[in-house]
């Protein structure tokens, strides 16, 4: 025992020897200036030194002595308080005399061993040795006491640590604590959530009662930015952030659906309410018409845009691993990730260990899904009356008689007395695509701990969740270590890993689409699902119903064959990075973090053989697909880091340099023919009997950029950033210098508070006025617009039968294209009140994207249909404003509040010359003056009611080029307001006549303005938190109505709407009449279909309960105890009449371009959660 | 003075690093070619003048009509939808947003575009001078056919000479009228000039000499040049490179591709993995003819389905009671034509109640062969055939010079071939009289080439022409199509999103 601990006592000293022969290589960069007067042949306490230390930290002060007077000093670091700060100032003094003045206040002594100095703490040798050789902890001190919050209540849970070691305790119900310590040297830590930690050194006492005041709130945490961190209070820049505790709050797959209604500017939309579902984000509006999702970081290393269409490639980041999420806004904040920055920054930062005792988490919940709402469709019988009325109508209206073919009449198995119109299945293919309630659940365990030179969180996590359809279901296993190293004082390493492995069964929905529902309630009424007993079909394989041709129909049953298929798709993620810093001299650091994100998937696909009387489709072979791809990206970056306090002037300065280069190829077999269903042979692709047919791609690409930035401020009152990165992509031409970008920013701020004169009597705790500017790149477009590419891919056949390749120009070369640039402008106050309860933070911001990339639709007659081009110029401008209170009550409850509203104006500018607008598709159109995407369509004014009122209008060669026969009563009034110009191509005036000039503006899917609430209180053992998120001003298309309000009748099932059908004159003014042939084109796109989609809902609602320590003490010594239950998506308000208010177009989250139709997307479920958090 | 070597040694590192990094961006994409490697020898032009043949394909391969059965074929009055009720594009509701058309516009300039890069491509090239000329014949041939297309359905389409090097001049508004088919006309004349009579074995299905001279015999007829036209389609009589066949059915028989009586044909192959796709898609092999099979097989009428049909939804042409009654009694060329009642129809008994009309198309289906997918299809598309040529020349002497006997020669060869014994189709007397010819080539050319995408244009050229008058003379099989044609029919509407991209561009009238 004893011989152990003298050989920890050795390794620490010879430690210690090691690392001083590499301090002396760099010391001579030092700041302090140390001199020795040359060695004059006395005891090495007699050499006579010049030291001149102000606030230096005791070991490199030593360190400066030790090389200078060339003397070895040997001490143990766990006894001397190494790092506290010291000053001395000695001219040509003896080293006795230097030493005796430096240590002799510190409680210290010295001894001269074999050519060596021994430091230790007084009492002398013999003691301090018997001390050493004694075993840990024989000598403690008890110490005890109550920690009480400003008020004088006891506050329970509070972390005591003593500093430096991993020992620690927390108080328990009544705010008491009981440590034991080394000596009365020892110094106590005492930090608890929400209030500044305290450190009070022990010294003689034994009981130390403590009062703990408020944190002034968040203004001062520190805040992850770009390459660093910063202290919020002296942030110039526009940033946001989202905590773990936040974050964990909601049962999502992907942490950034947690950020929904937490930071002001930034609008989550998730795609729809699949399992790991792309997720949109836009940051300040709509920047550009391309790609607007911002770029991710995590952990430093770039990862991409996160714009996948099918999956969400966040969804592999265990969101229980985060610690917070920092959203850079403006310029200023972004501008040090140059040119992928224009649509902000999501920083992701994972957490990692904290000095202590090994700290175990254990988080686990289970939920279970429901659908909120659905659409309601017709039954058989109002289905067959709409479709007899549709045929009737079309009959009369084109005088069609029995026996002319085209008249038409309901198909002889829907006669009267057939047995089809005894069945009405509506409710029943709803009911069989559903699978609710859905199950979801999410368990974690982690551990964290560490020391003074180390520290580590590890951790497993499992997420499981079935989509509210059939045959859909999501599973994730992720790891991660994460850990620091301190080697020495001036040298550090770090690493991050996870690795992640996700699996997502599909079924049919390939594409990874929710739209099986609504495939499955349009089906006609009196189709069924399943084989029918009475009328069985021979050779049946699976017992489901194709009902082939029944009523003239045939429909695949996509519910049936959702049951029979196989699909799944696999990713396997790894994630790592390693860093290293090194304190070249005080306040230089240089930092190199290499990493690598390593991803492969697995996509197989099985469909087995079925014929259109079991399935409604024919396909004779069964088939089997293996697609499999992988990518790699590698980044390095290297930065200089020097922090330096001038007196009142502090300066931050950056420089650094980073390389991303990546690649990925993919390759997909397919094959035919298995002689065998049975899984476990179809598997392998080689086994069917057809040719296997393949299919490869494979891609590359590079950045490399240059970072500066400097941060400035003068006695913490007048703040400053400057920041510039330049750029370069492999993705645009090398001429002219066109692949590369210069991006600058600058931001300032005045802390208005820490004026003299600003006296506000308490009112105003802390006011800070800021201001910033810059630009930042866009690079994100299809690569390599300036090389004219070929493609081998289309052939041709000689002599009809000599298969050949036929190589064709694949894209519209464009040599020009370069970065788009945003500028952006924000200005904006920080400020808190009333004894920090309450903050406030107000911004304004303006984004001007020039020269923005957007792939042009170009003229078909180029025999091309997009290029990349740097089409115009687009603006966002609005206003963020934050308010948060916070308060605890006498009687002990604390209740937090925060809201945040952001209003978004975006405007189109200016198009390339010669262009006034663009459109995508027949729906949406992008024009100067105009938000960008927004419908476009006809306006209507209600329905025909009478012949009269049509003729009255449609007379004298007025006419509806849509309508070749005219409208008739109870068809769709459309508004003639547009003919065209003389010189534009408009006149905005009508002219007559109804064509498709006349599609004019009808809504826009970028809201005006979003928000989000939440509150947060805590009274006693029970929490409670809600969160509240909303959208405004803002239109979705549809389409799910306009489909199902066809009223043509005879096929796929319509809305039960159309019972409010036009029947005759007063009947209806907004539902049409049915109408077999729709020659007034009622349908067509039009303001009809266009809907409100503000919504307010109530995010997230969570009750919980802390075990009391008693009870915790019973059950097994937890540190802590949380049970709640929580609902997610429980009320929702609004007008619009689909299913889910938040919607995008399936596949259309990283465009806003066509980014607001409903095609029956999955809608967000309704989520009931059980859940427990437990640390020992 | 260590420091000062490490603070030396970690700047020349930075530097080095650097400047590697910087060398990094120089990259290239992945499993594609570009003009810094291609378009250079003989070889890369032997394959790239496939490209733009390649895409004549598009018009054929989609299961649901897209291009020429929606397009071209369905507006005739040689075949209607199946289903009761209107179908916009059989009636007449032609809007310019109409997918079909919009289609047959885009793939059409994709065709001019693929041959136009191959033409600027060519003088910088490592090619001979004979071989330049060859492959410029080649792509100028091609042009020469989308051109057309654009022309007849479009009247005054943006004309576009050569390849388009910046999206400011990619905004081409509408072509004088007849300058397009003037550019034609030349693309021809060259490819007459300089392609070969014939091909060998390993390059069947090359343009031809004798298939540029028939198509600029076409283009003149159109045009109402008759004298012009006389002059080329003797030419290709004169070449003696062609020769009706024997059997009137080789012309569709997948057996019977490429044979005397071809002047120019679509070469379709087979293609055995996934027949839905166009060629351009890259999971496909040149599969082309899954249209055809779709669109011209049998399906469903009320409550009667055909063997192998998917619902209402294959089958979408049905042989109009017009063209039914247009073939003379017993005219053998009824049987390649649609099937009529009890023949064996795939081993089924055929029954006229599987159709609206009571008839659907045999032609090229009756003798195609199955595969495994049974909606593929390999069937080549005749483009030019000599029996077309023959009436064309029949119709430019008629038109040009009154020649009746001449026009009465050909159409009775026509007619010998069909029936040689004389005693189902009789020779057509020239002391009839010119206007009497005139209706029997008429009828001639609707039962000779039905389905074969000629007959709208037919009826709209003799519509311009003055012979007829579609408004009334004409039954489309649909009372709706009768109700709705007006004269804004002859031309199609181009393509709104066109109209939107080019403000240059003005919509064709009544649109």
């Amino acid at each position: 025992m004893k011989l152990k601990q003298y050989h920890q006592w050795y390794d620490s000293i010879r430690f210690i020897m090691k690392i001083t022969a590499v301090h002396m290589l760099i010391s001579t960069l030092m700041s302090s200036v140390v001199l020795a007067s040359p060695a004059s042949g006395q005891g090495l306490l007699d050499i006579e030194i010049t030291v001149n230390a102000e606030q230096v930290e005791l070991r490199q002060l030593l360190d400066k002595v030790e090389k200078i007077a060339t003397v070895k000093f040997v001490y143990s670091p766990r006894r001397i308080q190494f790092r506290q700060v010291v000053s001395v100032r000695a001219e040509q003094e003896k080293l006795e005399n230097v030493l005796n003045k430096l240590l002799s206040p510190l409680d210290l002594s010295y001894k001269l061993i074999e050519g060596r100095i021994l430091i230790f703490k007084n009492p002398p040798t013999a003691e301090a040795e018997a001390l050493l050789d004694s075993p840990v902890g024989s000598n403690l001190l008890q110490v005890s006491g109550i920690v009480k919050d400003e008020k004088g209540s006891p506050i329970p849970g509070v972390n005591i640590r003593e500093k430096g070691t991993t020992n620690g305790t927390t108080t328990d119900t009544d705010g008491s604590f009981n440590i034991s310590v080394q000596d009365e040297n020892s110094i106590l830590v005492f930090s608890f959530i929400g209030y500044s930690s305290e450190e009070i050194l022990v010294g003689a006492k034994t009981v130390i009662n403590v009062s703990l005041t408020p944190d002034i709130q968040a203004l001062q945490e520190v805040v992850v930015i770009g390459y660093g961190e910063k202290s919020r209070k002296l942030m110039t820049e526009s940033i946001g952030t989202v905590s773990s505790q936040e974050i964990n709050r909601l049962p999502v797959t992907s942490a950034d659906q947690a950020l929904q209604g937490r930071i002001s500017g930034v609008q989550v939309t998730s795609v729809d309410g699949t399992p790991g579902a792309p997720v949109a984000i836009r940051i300040r509006g709509v920047g550009t018409v391309g790609n607007t999702q911002p770029l991710f970081v995590i952990d430093g290393v770039p990862v991409g845009n996160n714009s996948n269409e099918i999956t969400n490639p966040l969804s592999t980041i265990n969101p229980a691993d985060i610690e917070s999420i920092t959203v850079l806004k403006d310029a200023s904040a972004s501008a040090v990730y140059g040119v992928r920055a224009a649509n902000g920054v999501v920083l992701i930062t994972t957490k990692r260990g904290k000095p202590g005792k090994p700290t175990i988490s254990l988080d686990s919940y289970y939920g279970v899904q429901q659908i909120r709402k659905f659409n309601e469709y017709n039954s058989t019988e109002e289905w067959l009356n709409l479709t007899q009325e549709a045929f009737d109508n079309a009959n009369a209206q084109n005088n069609l008689q029995p026996g002319d073919a085209s008249f038409r009449i309901l198909h002889p198995d829907l006669v009267p007395g057939s047995p089809l119109r005894e069945q009405s299945n509506e409710l029943a293919w709803r009911e069989a695509a559903l699978n609710t309630p859905a199950p979801i659940q999410n368990h974690n365990i982690s551990i964290s701990g560490g020391g003074d030179n180390y520290n580590y969180f590890v951790s497993g996590g499992y997420f499981n969740q079935e989509a509210t359809v059939r045959n859909w279901e999501l599973d994730r296993y992720t790891f991660r270590a994460n850990a620091d190293f301190k080697v020495n004082k001036r040298v550090r390493f770090g690493e991050t890993f996870t690795v992640s492995y996700q699996e997502t069964k599909r079924g049919m929905n390939g594409g990874g689409d929710g739209f099986l529902l609504q495939n499955a309630v349009v089906m006609p009424p009196f189709f069924s699902i399943y084989e029918d007993p009475n009328n069985p079909i021979p050779g049946n394989r699976y017992g489901y119903d194709g009902n082939l041709n029944r009523a003239g129909l045939t429909i695949g049953n996509q519910v049936g064959i959702n049951e029979i298929m196989y699909h799944t798709d696999r990713q396997t993620r790894l994630l790592g990075s390693i860093y290293g810093e090194i304190d070249i001299v005080t306040g230089l650091t240089f930092r190199s973090v290499a990493s690598v994100d390593y991803s492969t998937t697995q996509d197989d696909r099985w469909r087995p053989e079925y014929l259109a009387p079991e399935m409604g489709l024919n396909r004779p072979l069964n088939e089997f697909v293996d697609n499999r791809g992988h990518s790699v990206s590698k980044v390095f970056t290297n930065t200089l880091n020097y922090k330096k306090n001038f007196g009142a002037h502090s300066i931050d300065l950056l420089a650094g340099l980073e390389y991303q280069g990546g690649r990925g190829s993919s390759i997909g077999v397919e094959n035919y023919n298995f002689i065998s269903t049975s899984p476990d042979f179809y598997r392998v692709v080689s086994g069917g009997r057809s040719v296997p047919f393949v299919t490869a791609g494979a891609g590359q690409g590079a950045f490399v950029g240059y970072i500066g930035r400097l941060s400035y401020n003068l006695k913490e009152k007048y703040l400053l950033t400057a920041t510039v990165r330049r750029d370069g992509t492999s993705n645009f031409s090398p001429v002219d210098n066109r692949r590369w970008g210069t991006f600058p920013s600058f931001s300032a701020a005045w802390r208005v508070s820490e004026e003299e004169f600003f006296n506000t009597g308490g009112l105003i705790n802390e006011l800070k006025l800021r201001a910033g500017w810059g630009q930042l790149g866009n690079s994100n477009t299809s690569s390599f617009p300036h090389l004219f590419r070929v493609s081998t891919i289309p052939d041709y056949a000689l002599g009809g039968s000599n298969t050949v390749q036929a190589p064709v120009p694949i894209n519209f070369v464009n040599e020009d294209v370069r970065w788009e640039t945003v500028e952006t402008i924000d200005i904006g106050f920080d400020m808190s009140m009333f004894n920090n309860k309450i903050n406030v933070l107000a911004a304004f911001y303006d984004r001007t994207t020039k020269d923005f990339l957007y792939s042009l639709p170009l003229p078909a007659l180029t025999g091309f249909q997009s290029t990349p081009v740097n089409l115009g110029t687009v603006n966002n401008r609005g206003i963020e404003l934050e308010l948060g209170y916070s308060n605890t009550f006498d009687n002990g409850l604390t209740m937090q509040i925060s809201g945040n509203i952001t209003t978004v104006r975006n405007r189109l500018v200016e198009l390339a010359p010669g262009l006034e607008e663009f459109t995508s598709s027949d729906i949406y159109r992008t024009a100067i003056g105009k938000p960008i995407g927004y419908f476009f369509g006809y306006q209507t004014d209600g329905i025909w009611q009478t012949q009269e009122e049509i003729d009255a209008v449609f007379t004298g060669g007025y006419q509806d080029f849509n309508s070749p026969q005219g409208p008739r009563p109870g068809d769709v009034r459309f508004v003639d307001v547009n003919g065209p110009g003389v010189e534009t191509q408009f006149s905005g005036e009508p002219d007559g006549i109804i064509n498709f000039n006349d599609r004019t503006y009808l809504g826009k899917t970028i809201p005006s303005y979003y928000y989000g609430f939440s509150a947060n209180f805590m009274y006693k053992n029970f929490d409670l938190n809600l969160l509240f998120q909303g959208v405004g001003d803002v239109q979705v298309y549809n389409q799910v109505r306009r489909n199902g309000l066809d009223l043509i009748g005879g096929g796929r099932n319509m809305l039960v709407e159309t019972q409010e059908r036009w029947t005759g004159p007063g009947t209806s003014n907004s539902i049409p009449r049915a109408t077999a042939t729709d020659f007034n084109a009622n349908n067509r796109f039009s303001d009809r279909f266009v809907e409100n989609a503000g919504f307010l809902r109530l995010r997230n609602i969570q009750v919980g309960y802390n075990l009391p320590q008693s009870l915790r003490d019973k059950i097994g010594g937890f540190k802590s105890a949380r049970i709640y239950v929580a609902g997610t998506n429980l009320l929702t308000f609004t007008n619009y009449s689909g299913m889910d208010p938040e919607v995008m177009t399936y596949r259309q989250n990283s465009s806003q371009i066509g980014a607001g139709t409903d095609s029956g997307n999955m809608p967000q479920p309704r989520i009931y959660q059980l859940g427990i958090q437990l640390s020992f | 003075m260590k420091a000062t070597k490490i603070g030396i040694f970690t700047i020349i590192l930075s530097l080095s690093v650097i400047v590697s990094c910087e060398n990094r961006l120089d990259l290239a994409p992945l499993g594609e070619l570009s003009s810094e490697t291609f378009y250079r020898t003989f070889e890369e032009f032997n394959a790239a003048s496939l490209g733009p043949y390649s895409t004549m394909l598009n018009f054929y391969f989609d299961q649901n009509g897209r291009g020429h059965y929606n397009g071209i074929e369905r507006p005739s009055d040689d075949s209607r939808h199946g289903g009761q009720g209107s179908d916009n594009n059989g009636d007449f509701i032609w809007l310019p947003d109409n997918g079909d058309f919009g289609y047959i516009y885009r793939e059409s300039y994709k065709g001019v575009m693929r041959a136009n890069a191959i033409l600027n491509r060519i003088p910088t090239s490592l090619l001979t001078d004979t071989e330049k000329a060859r492959f410029e014949a080649e792509a100028r041939f091609i042009r020469g056919h989308f051109y057309f297309i654009l022309a007849t359905q479009f009247g005054t389409p943006p004309l576009v000479k050569e390849s388009i090097s910046s999206v400011e001049n990619s905004r081409v508004g509408n072509s004088l009228p007849g300058q397009v088919l003037d550019f034609v006309e030349q693309d021809f004349l060259f490819a007459k000039e300089h392609l070969p009579a014939k091909w060998d074995n390993a390059n069947v299905g090359r343009a031809s000499s004798g298939a540029a001279t028939a198509y600029l015999g076409k283009v003149y007829l159109y045009r109402e040049k008759y004298q012009d036209a006389v002059t080329q389609f003797n030419a290709v009589i004169a070449s003696q490179v062609y020769s009706l066949t024997n059997n009137f059915g080789d012309n569709f028989a997948e057996t019977k591709q490429n044979n005397s009586e071809s002047i120019f044909e679509i070469q379709f192959s087979r293609g055995d993995i996934n027949p839905w796709l166009s060629v351009d898609h890259g999971s496909n092999v040149g599969h082309a003819g899954t249209g055809r099979a779709i669109n011209f097989r049998a399906s469903c009428f009320l409550n009667k389905c055909a063997p192998g049909a998917n619902g209402v939804g294959y089958g979408r042409i049905h042989i109009t009671t017009s063209l039914q009654g247009e073939f003379e009694p017993n005219d053998p060329r009824i049987f390649h034509t649609f099937f009529v009642s009890g023949e064996d129809y795939f081993g089924t008994p055929y029954d006229p109640a599987w159709s609206i009309t009571g008839a659907t198309p045999s032609k090229y289906i009756r003798d195609y062969i199955t595969y495994p997918q049974p909606n593929a299809g390999s069937n080549n598309e005749r483009l030019i055939r000599l029996a077309d040529v023959y009436l064309m020349l029949a119709e430019a002497e008629l038109l040009g010079s009154n020649n009746v006997n001449r026009a009465a020669e050909l159409i009775n060869l026509v007619r010998r071939r069909a029936d040689p014994g004389g005693a189902i189709l009789p020779d057509r007397p020239s002391a009839a009289g010119a206007t009497q010819m005139m209706e029997w080539l008429m009828h001639e050319r609707r039962v000779e080439l039905a389905l074969e995408g000629h007959r709208y244009n037919d009826l709209v050229r003799w519509h311009n022409a003055g012979i007829i008058d579609i408004k009334t003379d004409v039954d489309f099989g649909s009372s709706l199509a009768d109700q709705n044609w007006s004269p804004t029919h002859l031309l199609k509407p181009f393509p709104q999103s066109e109209i939107d991209l080019v403000p240059d561009l003005s919509q064709n009238t009544g649109y």
